[in-house]
């Protein structure tokens, strides 16, 4: 049945045709002189039962539809087309709009992508079932009802594009229904023979009065054209107090500028269209007026939301094809469908990111706008959750590029000049999310109560700057109201990445959260060696990161930022009230490629506090030292406390104990805290830990609830000798915590303080 | 491309040669499974039958506790190819002993016929009825459930039962709270009214006389039920009429008892896997072209409404001696669907191996299309003869 002239992969995909489960038949039409070749196949619907007996749907597909397939000489390279039958129904919303001169069949928009790349992967049997099911939900599709919604007229595949932001071009579907005259953003191609390509972005917030716009226009390369121009943007005016509904679908065949006037009686609205065209004609006439791309928009108001949207105003998009000395003033023209897409905006970013996008932007704020924060603002801001904040104090300079989330300008010396918070805010604006800017210090802004309630409204402030005086400052500080804060930077030379979130009223804060860090850190032979090293002590990477000083690739940073920055955008999507704070460390493998995370909850700590002294202690170390001495009632027992101690804020942070050693003495009236082994075990904790945990006193417990007594404050006094810090001397007793700080040349050893711990 | 509008309620037939495996699940979401056939083969994952086990368990959820379930199974007749894998794919026993290393489904409500309390006495025993060990697991279940209900008068998910079928001399008649009785109604599913569904028990019906049920007995008696689906907004969007193994007396008498609008189906699983004996009292095999179709039954199973699918669970239908499923069984529901224009769909038949899926909108039913997809690229003449090579 095929002919010889048939290339064998098309002869091939007949045969799969024929043998194809819904193909009924297949008829060769025969070869065309360009080397096509067209072949009809009968392709059967299941319709469902309510359909079958009349063999066609509501919306006009038949039980068997025969449809041409057109396969191209350079077939399977070349795309297949498909064609249904002439009288299949054009207003269809899922066609693909074809000019009506073009004198073609109705076609299917069979695949978003090429069909050629279906049939590659799956073969052309693929395609057939792409095709069924096309007719199948064409066949099920329900038609414009107020459940389902409105279909609005599909625009893919076609050249010619509309740029809008669909929300700011509904707001000109106003009452009186009025003609905007709006500015436009313009791309042209000449495609040679008269053909051309155009690309139109609006401007609704700029008006323009046509007699004295100012339409501009520069060639950009041998082919491409870039002007500023204008668009008309129309909608009908409501009729007696209600707005007009155009409730008849009609088939997108527009060509002419007669089409598009009957197109506009049909929407009511040829009155105030026309008056703009015309003057606009007068203009071109007179030689007043620049030949451009002229869209025309009407804004048309269904009787329901359209589908995939909670308006039910469509935007039917419209391209009048200026040329110089052209008919316009003679009411003729040409006129080009256009697709339509939306313009940048926090909706569609967040739709292309697959994330809700009916939620409001949370304030946030970025402290720090070097490597990583400039990456973890622009990650953001792609997914529509961007910094409301930016606050960074120095300027862009040369080798920040070298890692920096923004290009450099190319006709700028020294890349964009600017402070980053600055050049960083720019590059968001384009996200349309400007956000804040500061430039000063962290320190600076906390010093106002207004900059303190400036940081006080925001669900989260991001430290990127790596600083830790700046971590003690804003951990420790009594804010008015305080937000949530988190720490995100890279340690170990670049090669771990770190984000810390506090918990609920900053318990944790990040400070308590960087003690537990060094305790986890310090467990883990991989991670301490790099995090410890001398080389990774030198720097963190951060604001205060020299890219010269000390160098690592883009890619690599980047790597470890994008983890960085879903922490973040997580925490940030994250609704309700947190328990307790969280911790978060990537880090890259030996391949150099791999990376391993791991996320951990930080309880609350247990605070006790005397005058200005705190001791925060992990639920952890707590939990430890109830086991001990329950372990041994009726005697006195104790141990040796690990942490930190902070300066900034007065306080002692306990995240883990060494044991009593062997030789101590326990009894019911003392505990004598003894020697054995206790020196290497206070030397392997410095080494593991980089000297980032050290030895802060000790505990031990007493029987009743009781502060220190005599012998304690000996003890502390001969020890605070040999620290050069506080010491801490912690008492476990039934009812919660004491503790005794003494430090040598203090006015005196501070008072005894009796506290009780939180239940 | 088109987004399908989604059809809520759904019909999933197994393929599980000749034997029953059907899940529903209704427009509220509650589902239904319809007899299981879950063999060795299908779970040896070495073995190129169909694994029926995981596809079932891939369309279930799991409740707060992390257990698959089902709302309720119905078992149309204890045979083995209507029950086989019960033991090994469902959790028998009271609710709490079912155990995470295990996960078996949970059955929160049994629909069972009285039959399976009968099977094993002396008198059927010895008519060659005997229980298969799923068959009598089913049966302890069914025991242990009803007890329960006569010790305390209530249940819960996972206890529950509903008897569908009056037993002979008032054995049922304790069990008037959970029994459904042949000719009447029923909506309620797990213990609540349930809008999208209604089920009309058509049989077993009340036997006069332990003469007649040992007839009808005979006759492989199944549970015959008509399932009333509603579907985005039509309350009668899915009629499916589930034919059991009921053979042609079962169907002659069903025709006397009942109007034409009771038997009205959108969608039939032809019963007995498409036998011939369900249609006539001949032998096929002996009589082939001479047997003679009974009008009666034909009359009962051919109350097809517009475009009606009739669906064949059985091996795949050849022209041959065989029976079930016989050539002319389906040559007759052919003829039924003729003026309708409804398809007929024999489940071996689907390519590859996925189920046949039915949906159920608000324009009715509607079959899944067949997709050559994998299943036409993978075509190959290997495997299907001897092929010589010199």
């Amino acid at each position: 049945m095929v002919d010889a002239s048939i290339s064998p992969a098309t002869r091939r995909a007949l045969r799969v045709a024929a043998a194809h489960p819904t193909v009924r038949a297949v008829r060769v039409q025969g070869r065309h002189e360009d080397g096509s070749v067209w072949a009809e196949l009968d392709i059967a619907q299941e319709l469902p039962s309510a359909w079958r007996i009349v063999g066609v749907s509501p919306s006009g597909v038949r039980s068997i539809e025969s449809v041409t397939i057109r396969f191209p000489s350079d077939f399977p390279q070349g795309s297949p087309r498909a064609f249904l039958r002439e009288d299949f129904d054009r207003s269809h919303p899922h066609l693909l709009p074809v000019p009506r001169s073009l004198g073609l069949p109705p076609q299917p928009c069979v695949v978003q992508a090429y069909p050629s790349e279906l049939i590659q992967a799956r073969g052309f049997s693929g395609y057939l079932d792409q095709l069924a099911d096309w007719l199948d939900s064409a066949a099920m599709l329900q038609l414009n009802n107020p459940q389902h919604g409105w279909e609005p007229v599909r625009r893919d595949h076609i050249d010619d594009e509309i740029i809008l932001d669909p929300d700011e071009i509904r707001e000109l579907a106003v009452p009186s229904g009025e003609c905007f005259v709006v500015a436009t953003d313009y791309l042209r191609f000449e495609l040679g023979a008269g053909k051309r390509m155009m690309r139109v972005a609006l401007v609704p917030a700029i008006r323009v009065d046509p007699a004295a716009a100012q339409c501009t226009e520069e060639q950009i390369s041998a082919s491409a054209f870039k002007g500023r121009g204008i668009a008309l943007v129309v909608s009908a005016a409501d009729a007696n107090g209600l707005p007009t509904v155009i409730d008849t679908p009609v088939p997108e065949d527009v060509e002419t500028l007669e089409d598009l006037q009957s197109r506009a009686e049909l929407y009511r609205c040829a009155a105030a269209l026309k008056a703009k065209i015309d003057h606009i004609a007068f203009l071109l006439d007179d030689g007043r007026f620049r030949a451009i791309p002229l869209p025309v928009i009407f804004l048309v108001r269904r009787p329901f939301a359209l589908v995939g949207s909670s308006s039910s105003v469509e935007i039917c998009p419209y391209l009048l094809d200026l040329r110089p000395g052209s008919g316009l003033l003679r009411g003729t023209g040409d006129v080009r469908l256009c697709g339509v897409r939306d313009d940048v905006s926090v909706n569609l970013l967040r739709r292309a990111s697959g994330d809700p996008v009916e939620v409001d932007r949370p304030r946030w704020a970025l402290l720090g706008c070097g490597s990583v924060g400039s990456k973890i603002a622009v990650h953001a801001a792609r997914r529509g959750l961007g910094p409301t904040d930016v606050l960074d104090r120095a300027l862009m300079s040369p080798h920040n590029y070298a890692r920096h989330a923004l290009l450099p300008e190319p006709n700028v010396r020294g890349g964009t000049m600017g402070y980053k918070a600055q050049v960083l805010a720019h590059a968001l604006s384009g996200f349309r999310q400007q956000p804040r800017i500061d430039v000063g210090t962290v320190e600076e802004l906390c010093a106002s109560p207004e900059g303190r309630a400036e940081l006080g409204g925001c669900r989260l402030v991001v430290n990127t700057t790596g600083s830790s005086l700046l971590r003690e400052v804003v951990s420790f500080r009594a804010w008015e109201t305080r937000p949530t804060f988190a720490d995100a930077h890279l340690l170990g030379a670049g090669s771990v990445a770190y984000a810390a979130f506090e918990g609920p009223n900053g318990n944790p804060n990040l400070s308590d959260l960087a003690a537990e860090s060094y305790r986890i850190l310090a467990k883990d032979e991989a991670l301490r060696a790099r995090v410890f090293s001398a080389e990774a002590q030198a720097i963190d990477i951060g604001q205060g990161c020299g890219a010269v000083t000390f160098p690592m690739p883009d890619d690599r940073l980047g790597a470890l930022a994008a983890g960085l920055s879903q922490t973040v955008c997580g925490r940030l999507r994250r609704e309700g009230e947190q328990t307790a704070g969280s911790l978060h460390v990537g880090h890259v493998l030996p391949d150099g490629l791999s990376q391993s995370w791991a996320s951990v909850e930080i309880e609350p700590r247990i605070v006790v506090r005397s005058g200005t002294v705190e001791v925060r202690i992990s639920p952890r170390v707590d939990a430890e030292i109830r086991a001990a001495i329950a372990a041994c009632p009726g005697i006195e027992t104790g141990g040796v406390l690990v942490g930190r101690y902070s300066q900034v804020g007065e306080a002692f942070q306990v995240v883990d104990l060494l044991p009593a050693p062997p030789d101590s003495v326990f009894s019911a009236e003392r505990f004598v805290l003894g020697v054995e082994g206790l020196r290497q075990s206070v030397r392997r904790l410095l080494e593991e830990s980089g000297g980032s945990l050290y030895v802060l006193g000790t505990w031990h417990n007493h029987l009743v609830p009781s502060g220190p007594s005599a012998l304690d404050v000996v003890t502390a006094t001969r020890l605070a000798l040999r620290q050069f810090f506080p010491v801490l001397m912690l008492i476990a007793h039934p009812d919660g915590y004491s503790f005794l700080s003494a430090e040598l040349g203090a006015e005196a050893v501070p008072a005894n303080a009796l506290e009780r711990a939180p239940a | 491309m088109i987004k399908e509008t989604a059809m809520s309620a759904k019909t999933t037939h197994f393929k599980v040669g000749n034997g029953d495996m059907t899940l529903l699940v209704l427009d509220s979401g509650r589902r239904i499974l319809i007899d299981c056939k879950i063999g060795l083969a299908a779970d040896d994952p070495n073995d190129d039958a169909p694994d029926v086990g995981s596809q079932l368990r891939d369309r279930l959820t799991r409740d707060a506790e992390g257990r698959l379930y089902i709302d309720a199974f119905l078992l149309t007749h204890p045979d083995q190819d209507h029950c086989a894998g019960l033991r090994r794919h469902f959790h028998l026993g009271t609710p709490s002993s079912w155990a995470k290393a295990e996960d078996k489904i949970i059955i929160r409500e049994m629909w069972s016929s009285p039959i399976v309390f009968r099977r094993a006495d002396r008198k059927t025993a010895a008519a060659g009825h005997t229980l298969c060990a799923d068959a009598e697991a089913w049966r302890d279940e069914a025991r242990r459930r009803v007890r329960l209900f006569r010790a305390q008068g209530w249940f819960f998910d996972g206890d529950r039962i509903q008897i569908l079928g009056e037993d002979v001399d008032g054995k049922t008649d304790d069990l008037l709270p959970i029994l459904v009785s042949a000719g009447s109604t029923f909506s309620t599913i797990c213990g609540v009214t349930d809008g999208t569904f209604t089920g009309l028990l058509l049989a077993p019906m009340l036997a006069d006389d332990e003469e007649e049920a040992e007839v009808l007995s005979k006759n492989n008696s199944s549970v015959i039920v008509r399932l009333t689906l509603a579907a985005e907004g039509n309350p009668t969007a899915g009629r499916i009429l589930f034919g059991g193994d009921a053979e042609v007396a079962i169907w002659e008498r069903i025709r006397d008892e009942y109007e034409d609008e009771d038997l009205t189906y959108d969608v039939l699983v032809a019963p007995h896997h498409c036998s011939w004996h369900s249609l006539s009292w001949d032998s096929w095999s002996e009589m082939r072209e001479k047997a003679k179709v009974s009008e009666r039954a034909r009359s009962a199973l051919a109350q097809a409404a517009s475009g009606a699918i009739i669906v064949s669970s059985s091996n795949s239908i050849l022209d041959d001696d065989c029976d079930p499923p016989c050539i002319r069984a389906k040559r007759e529901y052919e003829a039924i669907l003729k003026p309708v224009l409804g398809p007929f769909r024999c489940v071996a038949d689907e390519p590859g191996y996925d189920p046949l899926e039915i949906s159920i909108g608000y324009f009715g039913v509607r079959p899944s299309r067949i997709v050559a997809g994998v299943a036409g690229a993978l075509a190959t003449g290997v495997g299907s003869e001897a092929l010589a090579h010199g």
